[in-house]
């Protein structure tokens, strides 16, 4: 079948662009998969943390851990795939705007019913804008709010201090504020 | 904003950045002032400040991704459910919504609680049972249950059950508002376990038993909602597939019994479990916590000696150590509350009787209570004294009763669905129901007598698939039964015996079924009663290796085997047994061993026939299928066919064997090219499918694949797609999309697209298949080999050479490591893989390994098997191709030698060799 999940990002680590969009797939595909397996007699609420972990365990979690560098691909892709997941669905929900409804919207049933502001898109392409000027400040953003890790598993994930990823946050959305008003 | 606009360039955003970062370090006070100071343009200034500002403003993204809970408000008040309006929603869950609900039918006015389930959390599995479990649940009544009053399935699909309203809270809201004192709260502890214990002896489980699902209502009662709901939203491994399990819960982690949360066996105990939980709960400690590695939880110091030692009992990690029953643990609560000594403190009474009891003390916690709640009466040894007593001093009166039973039996026997198939004409419902009114006349007074003849009937009943009316026969017989003076083990043996066959039938708990016939195999052994402890044995072995326990199966059946004479005997029960056991080494592959004892045994009943035909039928199927899939067609067909000469005259049949053994004589008709029977016969075992169990179920679409194969077999590529798209078009109603089931399906229509010469059709199936396969099945297993090799020959056939050398070389390895010792498809498939071999520009390799294909297959099958024909048709296209090898002249007169007698080959197979042989002579005249 195709490739370990683990080579592909160590791989995808090492610069392998083709490497990562094949992990990207793939973590795509399972998240989906998850997400209707979990939905399936859970009480509790479903959240993007406990799909991207289950992710994790799932593709990852058997075999040998990864390393470092490839555990944050995995999150990070993980993360990005559920950017597109809201971003398309946010999409197919149309061009109607009611800035400030909520409006919940039973997605394709594989998915837990998210919020659905139309505003997502206007936060996709403010994301896309981020990405360009610095691209570490977007990928925060994707780790914390799309695939919903604390801080504590941030600061362990990117060797960084709990403090300066706060502030980079701040910085972040601070950027995405202005954008998406000018936009 | 423009692109062209200078404020947006990347260039000043990241000015901007690095500005806001460094000024980010500073104390919010100083920021202003340090911004004024830079030396950054305006511009750049201005963006800075506005993103300063931002930390006032609002965003998306200030909030985490947290979905809300699904709202399955596809429907409104006012919404009509069968015969109940919606007033207003009282609930919502993860799985269900709860609304308020009232009749607008008689009685009118009536007020329900209706519960929507959400269907997506429910499998396809799960949604069939849906009618059957609600009816099973609405036989419970009992004040501390809630009564189930209704049940359906709306126009969207979406399944509902009214039960009744009860104005009340859950536990933990009424003990949180009304401060209950301790005495207060073991009192409803000790309600539940009344309503758990009602629930028990009709053989529900609940399953989910926590603060929640546990009403008070105004005058202070409890009553328990959402029994055995949770079986309904069971996950995929209940199908017994081996299916990947999804990790989905179907109760709550916290309230859980240990059992549980490693996917193992639910019985009885599981509630006792729930019990303890809701205990430890109510008494204000939260839901327990069982430490890794210990046996027991231990509750808090604060509560009364007596009412720890209870909880405790309830929560210990082995089922086998808990409350024997819900009743026994309401009676410690009640002697607690009497200051009386509680028995969890002490060694308490032995029920346990009996060296299977003592042997298996889960089931005999069990076993005891349901014994006892079932006929009432003292402990079992007690009243089996007793009744020698009583036995002695009228043996003659017994004597007499004994007569009489016997001549009334007789008469019955004759009215009752006899297991010759050649009567099997009979109605049987109204011979069941006739004999039922004729012994309720004939043994009037005699109370144990109709038990007796009530079992029997059930038995009837449940051959006839009449399972429901089994079940209340049998609660008809019970009930006699507890108002009969004294009642021998045997017949409690009897009882329970029938009861766990119904029960099976009904697909209730395996953890309770396999209860009662342990406690029925006990006490029949106590009882000295071998034969109906052997037929015990047997039925419970049947039952284990349905349910995939085929090993201890076999441990049951060698247990049950003790005592039985040595060598073939005349005990046709210790005859059952090893057929039995014949049986369920067939199930797990273990064919060689399977056969003799299978042979035995048709020998047996060859020389000692019996009145009971289905049994040798039964013997002659497994023997047939033994011999098959040791590649003795010839024998099994033969095994097969005499008596069963006439196929017209069987007529519809009360069990499934006829119909599988149609189905194994149709397949190996077919692999001995005798074509036209095996389709006569196959349609029959169709016809038999959908009589039986129904148009598009799990029978139906074997039996019209087994058909579609036959097709396929013979090149007839119209007729078998035809059918095997019929059943991937049943597959999908029947399992959803992602099955096994339909991949299978999907695989078939590629395959037959495929061969047909519609390569390109093909490939989109081939793939799907292929895909679905991997995902439900796995990828390190025969199955996705045989997939692979399929799709590996499609894309041979679209000229994808490396692709198809790529599947080719993953299905021979993955072959190499799952198929069979010795068994030839790798062999094959190297051979077919050859062709691509030779495209690929290794000629050498390719011609060689063809030939070493096909002699490997020869010697293995002999040279007139399907896949060493195939081969050598292979093996002419790659030697007799320019420039011809020296073995082309041998292998196109192999084939000559072989088409010359054509109609004893397989048909396909034959048109295919012969085509290669006329492809590579064109210029020679050809025979026929």
């Amino acid at each position: 079948m195709s490739p370990d999940i683990t080579l592909l990002l160590d791989a995808g680590a090492r610069g392998d662009r083709a490497a990562l969009e094949s992990a990207y797939t793939q973590v795509y595909a399972e998240l989906k998969r998850i997400a209707q397996g979990l939905l399936r007699g859970r009480d509790d609420t479903l959240s993007p943390t406990v799909l991207v972990n289950e992710a994790y365990l799932r593709l990852c979690g058997a075999r040998e851990a990864l390393t470092p560098q490839s555990r944050k691909h995995f999150y990070a892709t993980a993360a990005q795939a559920m950017r597109w997941i809201i971003t398309d669905l946010a999409r197919q929900r149309g061009a109607d705007r009611r800035g400030g409804d909520w409006q919940r919207v039973p997605l394709d049933e594989q998915l837990p019913a998210v919020a659905i502001d139309p505003s997502f898109l206007a936060l996709d392409a403010a994301l896309q804008r981020l990405g360009e000027i610095d691209p570490a400040k977007r990928e925060l953003v994707e780790l914390r709010f799309f695939a919903g890790l604390d801080y504590p598993e941030l600061a362990e994930l990117l060797g960084r201090s709990e403090r300066s990823l706060k502030r980079d946050w701040a910085a972040a959305r601070a950027a995405l504020v202005v954008m998406l008003d000018e936009a | 904003m423009s692109p062209s606009d200078p404020r947006s360039t990347p260039d000043d955003w990241r000015t901007a950045l690095a500005l806001l970062d460094a000024l980010l370090d500073l104390e919010p006070s100083a920021r202003a002032a340090a911004l004024a100071a830079s030396d950054a343009a305006e511009p750049v200034r201005e963006r800075v400040r506005r993103m300063l500002d931002a930390e006032d403003a609002r965003c998306l993204i200030d909030d985490p991704l947290v979905p809300l809970d699904r709202d399955a408000a596809a429907v409104d008040a006012g919404a009509r459910l069968g015969r109940w309006q919606l007033l207003d929603r009282i609930g919502q869950g993860g799985m269900s919504t709860v609304w308020r609900a009232r009749s607008l039918e008689e009685p009118v006015g009536q007020r329900a609680a209706l519960k929507r389930l959400d269907p997506a959390v429910m499998d396809a599995a799960g949604l069939r049972r849906f009618e059957r479990e609600m009816g099973i649940l609405a036989t419970l009544r009992h004040p501390g249950v809630a009564t189930i009053l209704d049940a359906g399935r709306a126009a969207d699909g979406v399944p509902w059950f009214a039960m009744t309203l009860v104005d009340g809270e859950p536990i933990d809201r009424w003990c949180a508002a009304h401060s209950p004192d301790l005495r207060t709260r073991v009192d409803l502890l000790r309600q539940a376990c009344h309503a758990v214990a009602h629930a028990h002896r009709h053989l529900v489980v609940h399953r989910d038993i926590k603060p929640g699902n546990v009403l008070v209502d105004r005058d202070g009662r409890v009553v328990l909602v959402d029994f055995g709901i949770s079986r309904l939203i069971e996950d995929t491994r209940r199908d017994g597939d081996g299916a990947d399990a999804t990790g989905t819960y179907a109760f709550t982690p916290r309230f859980a019994a240990p059992e549980q949360r490693v996917g193992g066996a639910i019985s009885t105990a599981t509630d006792l479990w729930g019990l303890g939980a809701l205990g430890h709960f109510i008494l204000g400690n939260g839901a327990p916590v069982l430490a890794e590695g210990a046996a027991a939880v231990v509750p808090p110091s604060t509560l009364p000696a007596d009412l720890r030692a209870i909880l405790s009992r309830c929560l210990q990690r082995d089922p086998a150590e808990r409350y024997r029953s819900a009743d026994a643990l309401a009676d410690d609560l009640q002697a607690f509350l009497d200051g009386r000594a509680v028995r969890a403190r002490g060694d308490g009474l032995a029920y346990r009787t009996g060296r299977w009891l003592r042997q298996h003390p889960a089931v005999a916690a069990l076993s005891a209570a349901l014994v006892l709640s079932l006929l009432g009466g003292v402990a079992a040894s007690l009243q089996q004294a007793q009744r020698a007593e009583a036995e002695a001093a009228r043996a003659v009166e017994a004597q007499r009763i004994a007569e009489r039973r016997l001549s009334v039996t007789r008469e019955l026997v004759m009215l009752l669905i006899p297991a010759n198939l050649a009567d099997a004409r009979l109605d049987p419902a109204a011979g069941i129901d006739a004999a039922q009114r004729k012994a309720e006349s004939a043994l009037a007074d005699d109370p144990i007598g109709l038990a007796r003849v009530g079992l029997m009937l059930v038995s009837a009943d449940l051959r006839v698939g009449r399972v429901d009316a089994a079940w209340s026969r049998l609660a008809t017989v019970a009930a006699r039964l507890e108002a009969a003076e004294s009642v021998d083990a045997v017949l409690r043996a009897d009882v329970l015996f029938a009861r766990a066959n119904v029960a099976a039938r009904q697909d209730r708990e395996v953890g309770i079924v396999e209860a009662d016939y342990r406690a029925a195999i006990g006490l029949y052994e106590d009882a000295g009663e071998s034969q109906g402890r052997r037929g015990a044995q047997r039925a419970l072995a049947v039952f284990l290796s349905a349910a995939g326990r085929e090993v201890e199966a076999l441990a049951v059946l060698d247990e049950a085997m003790v005592g039985c004479p040595r060598g073939w005997s005349d005990d046709a029960a210790c005859i059952d047994l090893i057929w039995q056991r014949g049986a369920v080494l067939l199930r797990i592959g273990r064919t060689a061993e399977a056969l003799p004892l299978l042979e035995a045994a048709d020998t047996h009943f060859r020389r000692h026939p019996r009145a009971e035909e289905a049994a040798h039928l039964e013997v002659r199927w497994l023997l047939a299928s033994a011999l098959g899939r040791l590649g003795r067609e010839d024998d099994a067909i033969h095994a097969l066919q005499p008596p069963l000469v006439d196929l017209d005259e069987l007529g519809p049949a009360p069990s499934p064997t006829p119909q599988r053994a149609l189905g194994a004589l149709a397949s190996n008709l077919g692999k001995r090219n005798r074509f036209a029977e095996a389709v006569v016969a196959s349609q029959r075992a169709i016809e038999m499918a959908v009589q039986l169990q129904g148009e598009g179920s799990n029978e139906h679409q074997n039996a019209l694949t087994a058909l579609a194969n036959l097709h396929y077999g013979a090149g007839e590529w119209e007729t078998a797609l035809a059918i095997y798209r019929r059943v991937h078009r049943f597959a999908l109603a029947a399992y959803g999309e992602e099955h096994a089931a339909v991949a299978i399906a999907e695989g078939n229509i590629g395959n037959a697209l495929r061969d047909r010469g519609d390569a390109l059709a093909a490939m989109g199936w081939q793939l799907r298949a292929t895909g679905r396969i991997a995902r439900t099945l796995g990828v390190d297993n025969q199955r996705y080999a045989q997939r692979l090799s399929n799709l590996a020959r499609t894309r041979a056939a679209l000229g994808d050479l490396s692709g198809a050398r790529r599947d080719f070389d993953a299905a021979i390895a993955l072959y190499a490591r799952h198929g069979q010792t010795g068994s030839p498809i790798p062999d094959y498939l190297r051979a077919n893989r050859a062709a691509v071999r030779w495209s690929q520009g290794e000629t050498t390799i390719a011609r060689d390994e063809v030939l070493g294909g096909l002699d490997s297959l020869k010697t293995a099958r002999g040279e007139r098997d399907p896949m060493a024909l195939e081969a050598l048709g292979w093996a002419i296209n790659l030697h007799c191709r320019t420039p011809r090898s020296d073995e082309c002249g041998t292998l196109l007169a192999d084939a000559d030698r072989l088409l010359a007698d054509r109609t004893s080959l397989p048909p396909l197979e034959a048109r295919l060799l012969h085509q290669a042989s006329r492809q590579s002579s064109p210029g020679m005249i050809r025979r026929r």
